[in-house]
């Protein structure tokens, strides 16, 4: 997760190149510098025959454009490169060494292909190098990559000799400005320096480290903020690190799902923060001043240290640092040096301090420092600048931010140089927009802005002026009529006047003479030519809750600069988290998203879990109507699936419908439950093989199952009963108890009959088939379409009750033949075991072009299948010989009567969803049985067989 | 699908007899009430409750199961997937004590080798109508090598305990005890990086 984008990171450093140079390879790999590992990408660019690695640090992770890299160090691989490699088996990484006169670098990759690739890249080139002729004195090799040199941040270092330049751990604030050559310098990077180890450089590397992660989460605190997508974000831990940003505010109502948990845990908590905080008082400094590119004088003291008690968090901010021109065309700034200097030994004697950050843009800089006490509850430090000057991004003019944390308040720190000059307060107004509205905390996604934090703390030489005649404004200055100077302030009559400039900021009644302009060194406002008007240009303001002012001064005894410096000290409640009260509310809110989501789990009632169908009759459907209710809050979708290793959801005699559906919230759906035993069913219902008896379950997506219990009673039938139990029958079935019935239903019930003893009387054939021919007998002869014609349900169930009950004896003439013969076929197919019992299926169709064999086949079926076989076929051939009345031909009878007599035990279309090709197959065997079915019945019905 | 907002999820599963309190004690833990009347559960509810453990969120999803025989064969096939299994009886009817053997076969037969197990004797606030000694379940429980609590969903007596404990002896032996790989390599990249 770690390396990633090998090649968009060489296209990347492609678009740095000149068009003859050429990225090779390029690889992220950590550099170690002070034994601290950070990101770098390392490139190999060749130009010609001329190879050099480069290394660029990331001004953002991952790297989108090419502007994210900033090239750190250049090394040429010529003779003089030294270049060692080695990797401890032990660990996952290599290391390589490269050292040339000016410069060592050493560098981390992953034991990977792609390193190993650089790696031998670097080889060949040295190679290459050594096979490159040399003329003479080889200085004056790889001129093309000078300019690269002078670019790169580390000949930046050595050449200025200024350690603040130098930008070690916090690679992403190295931002250069198209066009320019402007720099804005995180001067946070002076850890190095022996002057400022006491910063707090190794507190913010424990979070600086963490940006260049990888991919899904670069920067680490960003996830914690904002609950990334994929990442766990609220464990109580990282959300009590998280709650001191007041972005909360972009979150979403809770919606219909309670899918983004986090978030919502996050609005309540920042909902119940005063459940869980206290308000501690913290004391800030707050001072500001334009220097007008002066060195510092000898002691700060008398304007930052402005109370017997140390401030907890010291808030500096200069403008006019250095006006030098170097200042705009390089990074560093010996003034900066001067003034870090001057800052830090002026900071209150009284405590120990730290610093959080510092910044410059050009010659603006904003320092802050924290008393050492508090380092263990500040996190998510993050800065930005923002360059208003020449063309909108001149870093002459603009503003430059800190943010962090402190405990669970968020704090913003603002310094700003607006635009110059009487009249031109509507471009200082603009100055200020641009301000708040550009500078973003990259580190969290989305950027954060200034408006987001709690309290914000804007200072600066903010250049309104007074516009009243210099006259007046000097005269009100003598008679110390500060008030009415201030009602005449560009900025305080758009404060007064809730102007959108400054809105929600506060100012204190600064009870002091304008700031400038004044005579350098002296306390004489300006007596050049020009004899600008004195104003309030250096300001310090506030926004935010629990912020008091205690002191609003300016400093005239420091006299270097044409400004005095000012200074505020304020009171501001910062929230501290009170970890059992945190733990209480995050519990409840955790029980309360728990409720939540149970509420939000589909619910329904089923109005009826037990269905009893009594009395359920071969081919005679019974249904009874379950309602399901969606008692919950979302819609649900239901199906009846599959229990244990079934097949499908239910037994085949039973059925729902529908089987799966959707129910909108507080809607009811009627589901139909119905129970019809065919010919499929109804022999195992007969033999007491199986019961109506099943379960359904009613199982809804993302919730629970339900169970239906479908019970009930089969009445007996004559239908689906064997021709072996039938022929043992006397009297109709009904009247035969249940037991019997199943004990002459059992396999071989037949040899056990003792014909000699009581009632051991055999039928022939079935008394319900012989009934239902001799019906036909006497009236179908003559009709038309017989076996064609479909017969009425009610009058089949007539019959049926008929055949079961022997009520009445016969079946009475007034029913349709069509009605008897779909009876008849019916009573066929449901038999257990077909006319032809199942084991002879296959020699049947074997033998059906042979009739001698055909012959012996029938002699050897069991009797009583043998004589109602027989029985069927002469009472065919009497229909046959009416064929010219009823229209009957022998070929259909063959093939009718054949699939009717002649069943294979397992169907050849038994899955719907096979294949074409198979289909086809099958169809094709079928049509060849159904065509030897023929062939076989046609023996015994073109003449008769005397067996 | 939702995201995923917990460190760990956790199926646990409540079987034993019909009206042993199975229903009570999830509503219970989930819902900390208790409803006096008895409604057979026809079928598998389940509920979730979010619990911290050793530092991490774990999402429990805690199935009811209906305790009714006739449903047993079905039941079963919720067995598989469940990570931790209680086995509840009612100190005050034996014959659901008794059947507790019978339940232990189906775990065996068809839950997970490793699933965890704990037997919870139910309702051990009506000491007066007790028809199982606390020893007899402390000794089936040694004996199958399970732990063993005596609960009361209505007194609110060792409930959360028993849930808990069953998520804590899962949590004991998840392999490296975090499943989002993304946090995993979060951590690492960390100490990678603090170095020195």
């Amino acid at each position: 997760m770690f390396y990633v984008q090998l090649m968009d990171i060489a296209k990347l450093v492609q678009k740095t190149l000149t068009p003859n140079e050429k990225c090779i390879q390029a690889i992220e790999c950590a550099r170690i510098l002070d034994g601290k590992r950070t990101l770098r990408y390392a490139a190999i660019v060749i130009n010609k025959q001329e190879h050099g690695v480069f290394i660029f640090t990331a001004l953002r992770v991952p790297c989108l454009q090419s502007s994210d890299l900033v090239l750190e160090s250049v090394i040429p691989i010529d003779g003089s490169m030294r270049c060692s490699a080695e990797a401890p088996s032990q660990q996952t990484e290599l290391r390589l060494s490269l050292r040339s006169p000016i410069i060592n670098v050493l560098i981390e990759m992953p034991k990977s292909d792609p390193s190993t690739l650089f790696l031998a890249e670097i080889k060949k080139a040295k190679d290459v190098y050594s096979q490159v002729p040399a003329f003479g004195e080889p200085a004056a090799i790889f001129p093309w990559l000078e300019k690269y040199k002078r670019q790169s941040t580390d000949f930046n270092q050595s050449s200025g000799e200024n350690p603040f330049a130098e930008d070690i751990f916090d690679p992403l604030k190295h931002m250069s400005l198209d066009g320019t050559n402007m720099h804005v310098v995180d001067t946070e990077s002076s850890r190095q320096t022996t002057w400022f180890q006491d910063d707090m450089s190794s507190l913010s590397s424990s979070y600086e480290h963490l940006k260049p992660a990888q991919k899904s989460r670069s920067r680490d605190s960003l996830d914690k903020i904002l609950g990334g997508d994929e990442d766990y974000t609220d464990s109580m831990e990282t959300l009590q690190w998280s709650l001191g940003i007041s972005s909360g505010n972009e979150l979403p109502i809770l919606g219909k799902t309670i899918s983004s948990r986090e978030k919502i845990v996050k609005k309540f908590l920042t909902d119940r923060e005063l459940e869980f905080t206290d308000q501690h008082s913290f004391r800030i400094y707050c001072g500001t001043w334009n220097v007008n590119g002066q060195s510092p004088p000898d002691s700060l003291h008398k304007w930052m240290v402005v109370d017997a008690e140390p401030p907890d968090i010291y808030v500096v901010g200069f403008q006019e640092l250095d006006l030098s021109k170097e200042a705009f065309i390089f990074t560093d700034s010996p003034k900066e040096v001067e003034w870090q200097k001057a800052v830090k030994a002026a900071l209150h004697p009284k405590a120990k301090y730290l610093k959080v950050k510092s910044i410059r843009l050009v010659g603006i800089m904003l320092i802050v420092y924290i008393q050492a006490k508090h380092k263990g509850f500040i996190k998510f430090i993050d800065s930005d600048s923002v360059p208003t000057g020449i063309m909108g991004i001149m870093g002459n003019k603009g503003g430059v931010s800190v943010r962090f944390t402190l405990h669970n308040t968020s704090l913003c720190f603002v310094t700003s140089h607006l635009a110059a000059h009487q009249d031109e307060y509507e471009r200082r107004n603009q100055d200020y927009k641009d301000i708040m509205s550009k500078t973003k905390f990259k580190d969290f996604s989305p950027p954060l802005e200034i408006s987001e934090h709690d309290i914000v703390f804007w200072i600066g030489d903010l250049n309104y002026r007074i516009d009243l005649p210099i006259d007046t404004v000097k005269s009100y200055i003598k008679k110390g009529a500060h008030k009415k100077l201030i009602l005449e302030d560009q900025l305080y009559r758009q404060l007064q006047a809730n102007s959108e400039i400054f809105r929600g900021f506060e100012e204190g009644f600064p009870n002091f003479d304008p700031t400038y302009k004044f005579d350098s060194g002296t306390d004489n406002y300006d007596s050049s030519e020009k004899n600008r008007v004195p104003a309030y240009c250096d300001r310090i303001l506030w926004r935010g809750p629990g912020v008091k002012q205690l002191r609003y001064d300016s400093h005239p005894q420091l006299k270097i600069s044409d400004h005095k410096p000012v200074s505020s000290l304020f009171d501001v409640g910062i929230r501290v988290l009170d970890d059992k009260r945190f733990k209480r509310v995050y519990e409840d809110i955790m029980k309360k998203l728990d409720r939540l989501e149970n509420d939000h789990l589909p619910q329904i009632k089923i109005d009826n879990t037990e269905l009893i169908f009594k009395d359920v009759k071969f081919v005679e459907p019974q249904v009874q109507v379950v309602t399901v209710a969606n008692v919950g809050q979302i819609p649900v979708e239901f199906e009846f699936i599959n229990k244990l290793d079934d097949q499908t959801y239910c037994r085949p005699w039973l059925k729902a419908t529908p089987c799966k559906s959707i129910i909108e919230a507080g809607v009811c759906c009627e589901v139909q439950i119905e129970v019809y035993v065919d010919k499929s069913t109804a022999a195992k219902l007969n033999s007491g093989e199986e019961k109506l008896e099943d379960i359904l379950v009613l199982h809804l997506t993302n919730g629970k199952d339900s169970f239906i219990t479908v019970s009930g009673n089969y009445m007996t039938s004559s239908f689906g009963s064997s021709i072996e139990a039938l022929i043992q029958m006397h009297g109709p079935i009904r009247e035969v108890p249940v037991a019997e019935l199943i004990e002459i239903e059992q396999p071989g019930s037949l040899s056990r009959v003792d014909i000699t003893k009581d009632g051991g009387r055999l039928y022939m054939v079935p008394k319900e088939i012989w009934k239902m021919v001799d019906f036909l007998h006497k009236y179908a002869m003559n009709k038309d379409e017989l076996f064609q014609q479909p017969g009425r349900n009610s009058e089949i169930q007539f019959i049926r009750d008929c055949l079961d009950t022997g009520r009445p004896e016969h079946i009475p003439d007034s029913l349709s033949v069509h009605s008897v013969a779909e009876a008849f076929l019916m009573f066929l197919e449901s038999l257990p075991q077909p006319v032809i019992p199942y084991e002879f299926y296959t020699k049947c169709l074997s033998t059906s072009n042979n009739l001698l064999l055909s012959k012996q086949l029938v002699t050897s079926l069991p009797g009583c299948h043998k004589n109602t076989f027989l029985y069927i076929c002469a009472f065919l051939r009497e229909l046959l010989k009416h064929s010219d009345k009823n229209g009957l031909d022998i070929k259909f009878l063959c093939s009718f009567f054949g699939e009717v007599m002649l069943r294979p035990q397992t169907p050849l279309f038994t899955t719907a969803s096979a294949k074409e090709a198979v289909v086809k197959e099958r169809r094709s065997k079928l049509r060849e049985e159904d065509a030897k079915k023929a062939a076989f019945m046609y023996h015994f019905l073109s003449n008769e067989i005397e067996l | 699908m939702a995201k995923k907002t917990y460190d760990l999820l956790f199926k646990l599963l409540l079987i034993g007899d019909s009206g042993v309190g199975k229903t009570c004690l999830l509503f219970r833990f989930s819902d900390d009430a208790f409803n006096t009347t008895f409604i057979s559960t026809i079928g598998i509810d389940f509920k979730i409750k979010t619990v911290e453990l050793g530092g991490k969120k774990i999402k429990l999803q805690i199935w009811d199961t209906a305790g009714q025989e006739r449903f047993h064969t079905i039941t079963t096939s919720y067995y598989r997937g469940s990570m931790g299994i209680m086995l509840v009886y009612d100190i005050t009817n034996i014959k659901t004590f008794d059947n507790i053997s019978k339940w232990l076969r189906n775990i065996d037969e068809h839950a997970n080798e490793d699933v965890e197990k704990m037997i919870l004797g139910n309702k051990c606030d009506m000491d007066d109508k007790r028809q199982v000694p606390t020893a007899r379940g402390e000794a089936i429980a040694r004996e199958h090598n399970i732990p063993f609590l005596e609960t009361s969903a209505k007194a609110n007596i060792n409930v959360e305990k028993a849930f808990m404990n069953l998520a804590q002896a899962i949590l004991n032996k998840t392999p490296g005890r975090v499943s989002e790989p993304n946090i995993n390599i979060g951590t690492q990249d960390t100490s990678a990086r603090r170095c020195c």
